[in-house]
């Protein structure tokens, strides 16, 4: 009987020793470090002033804008998107391989992807060698701050599309077949479907994804690191970047600390708040 | 013809999803200069060989190499055992802090990523791992959305079935080789893959952790020759091939079996 009471704990302490040191640790040391500054050897207490540095800095703020405006254009690119090709995908025949190109770029590492995309998108790059051949004009997608941003929306979509898709369709393929059936006795179009079939069934699989990439935006890092550097004119600071930049640009460890504990809050209270909102609506 | 539509909109869109992955090939086959050809030449080159050859000739690109299989390996073996065994626990026995801890792991997954970071660099740091081979692997073992995945699975198990196994008198060692580790193999082996492809994609930390080429992995290694005004691009192009190659292939291995498990 002592076998069983202790197996258990026996086979997850190797886990949870590594999940504390890796995972918990370094929240409480970021924690740590945002109150307590080392100068000189002697550790003083300074409360909360690293953030009010970070609150009051015009960077962060603008930071903040930034994530808000990349977010809002993604949400404009991607959501469509989500929809159309879902709901495509589920009715083709080549279904597998459809979902194998889509979903091929989220397993390519974010890094690699962001290179990729810069040496696409410069000015005398490939695309826009496409776009002179069809609209006979060139836009300088990483020196101009609105399609710097729609660049960074572009990687983004790009790399998590098609988890979001697979999630969805997995998610579609609940649905009861006789209401498609029906719809298709009644005559109903691919846009009626989509409108009064897909959306009501997935909405809460649809807040989900939105969910993720409001968190994924929020703390992207790699993107602005290897795309744009959060230029130009530090149009794509995200919140995330912003806190790197402190890190490791300007040294600042206190004040990067801070800002992450910031994004830390900030993460944890949007999804307890959406989760609750939506927990409580019964879909179906 | 709706089919046709709805094929032509899937293939665009397939098309752009290609886009990088075509650019990429391209320009891994022409020489240096390709990147600003006016007018543009999208035709395949003839100096695939000749790129690949002054890769090799950097000794910190096969330096890094080695070093990004060999710390594949290690993290996804040493990672799939410790999060195969702590969701087997989690997934099959009622034990006490287990709702905390679990609780724990779910706010750790749903907070950005990064937001610790100076924190885990800290604890990097204090540990002395910094530029040394364990650097790269240690800190990386535990993958939470790996542990989830499979936790799911463990959970869907009948519980009968160990019980049943119990009465006749197996011990707990005993059940979990012979009842529960067979009936989730095919996805153990899955989450491998999934930790094999983590590992090998990891850069933020190892580049900031790393200042000695013996301990560069292939991401770091790219980023630093990565520059659209430097010249020698065809080389850039072929260390990206190389470093999504791997992935590419074990993709296709698993295809529908990695869409399964995504539930």
């Amino acid at each position: 009987m002592h076998a069983k009471r202790y197996f258990p704990y026996l086979i997850v302490t190797p886990f949870i020793v590594f999940f504390t040191i890796y995972r918990v640790f370094p929240f409480l040391a970021t924690l740590y470090r945002s109150i307590f500054v080392v100068e000189n050897s002697y550790i003083n207490f300074v409360g909360f002033t690293k953030y009010w540095d970070v609150l009051s800095d015009p960077l962060f703020l603008k930071s903040i804008l930034n994530t808000i405006i990349i977010f809002s254009v993604l949400v404009v690119m991607k959501f469509p998107l989500l929809l159309i090709v879902s709901s495509l995908v589920r009715e083709s025949k080549n279904k597998n391989f459809f979902l194998w190109i889509i979903y091929l770029p989220a397993l390519i590492g974010v890094f690699a992807y962001a290179i990729m995309y810069r040496y696409l998108f410069t000015y005398n790059g490939m695309l826009n060698d496409l776009i002179m051949k069809v609209f006979d004009m060139k836009i300088d997608f990483l020196g101009n701050p609105f399609f710097a941003r729609v660049v960074v929306v572009v990687a983004l979509v790009w790399s998590s599309l098609g988890i979001n898709v697979l999630l969805l369709v997995n998610g579609l393929n609940r649905i009861p077949l006789e209401f498609m059936e029906y719809a298709e006795i009644e005559g109903a179009n691919t846009f009626q479907k989509l409108r009064y079939i897909y959306i009501p069934y997935s909405k809460r699989l649809v807040m989900t994804i939105f969910l993720i990439s409001l968190i994924e935006t929020i703390g992207s890092v790699v993107i602005p690191l290897n795309l744009t550097q959060g230029g130009p004119y530090q149009s794509t600071y995200t919140i995330g970047f912003y806190m790197y930049q402190q890190a490791f640009q300007f040294g600042d460890f206190p004040k990067a600390s801070a800002a992450g504990v910031l994004i830390f809050a900030i993460g944890l209270v949007i999804v307890i708040v959406l989760e609750k909102r939506f927990s409580y609506e019964k879909d179906y | 013809m709706k089919k046709i539509i709805s094929t032509f909109i899937l293939t665009v869109i397939c098309f752009f999803m290609a886009l990088p992955f075509i650019f990429v090939l391209m320009g891994s086959t022409h020489s240096s200069g390709w990147m600003f050809s006016i007018p543009f030449d999208y035709s395949f080159g003839d100096s695939l060989f000749v790129n690949i050859a002054s890769l090799f000739r950097e000794s910190a690109f096969s330096i890094s190499l080695i070093n990004s299989i060999l710390v594949s390996f290690v993290t996804s073996f040493v990672g799939i055992l410790l999060i195969g065994l702590a969701s087997y626990s989690f997934g099959v026995y009622d034990f006490k802090g287990k709702k905390f801890a679990f609780i724990l792991i779910l706010i750790l997954l749903s907070v950005p990523q990064y937001a610790t970071l100076t924190g885990q660099l800290l604890v990097i740091n204090r540990m002395g791992l910094y530029s040394s081979f364990l650097g790269l692997v240690v800190p990386f073992i535990i993958n939470i959305r790996v542990f989830l995945l499979l936790n799911s699975h463990f959970d869907t198990l009948p519980k009968e079935i160990f019980d049943a196994a119990r009465v006749d008198g197996a011990s707990e060692l005993e059940v979990m080789k012979s009842i529960g580790i067979p009936l989730i193999m095919d996805k153990l082996i899955i989450a491998a893959f999934l930790l094999f492809i983590a590992s090998w994609n990891n850069f933020l930390i190892p580049m900031l952790i790393t200042f000695d080429i013996k301990t560069f992995t292939l991401p770091v290694f790219i980023s630093g020759i990565a520059d659209p005004l430097r010249y020698d691009t065809g080389k850039v192009f072929i260390a990206l091939l190389i470093q999504t190659l791997p992935i590419i292939l074990i993709f296709s291995l698993l295809n529908k079996r990695l869409f399964v498990i995504e539930k």
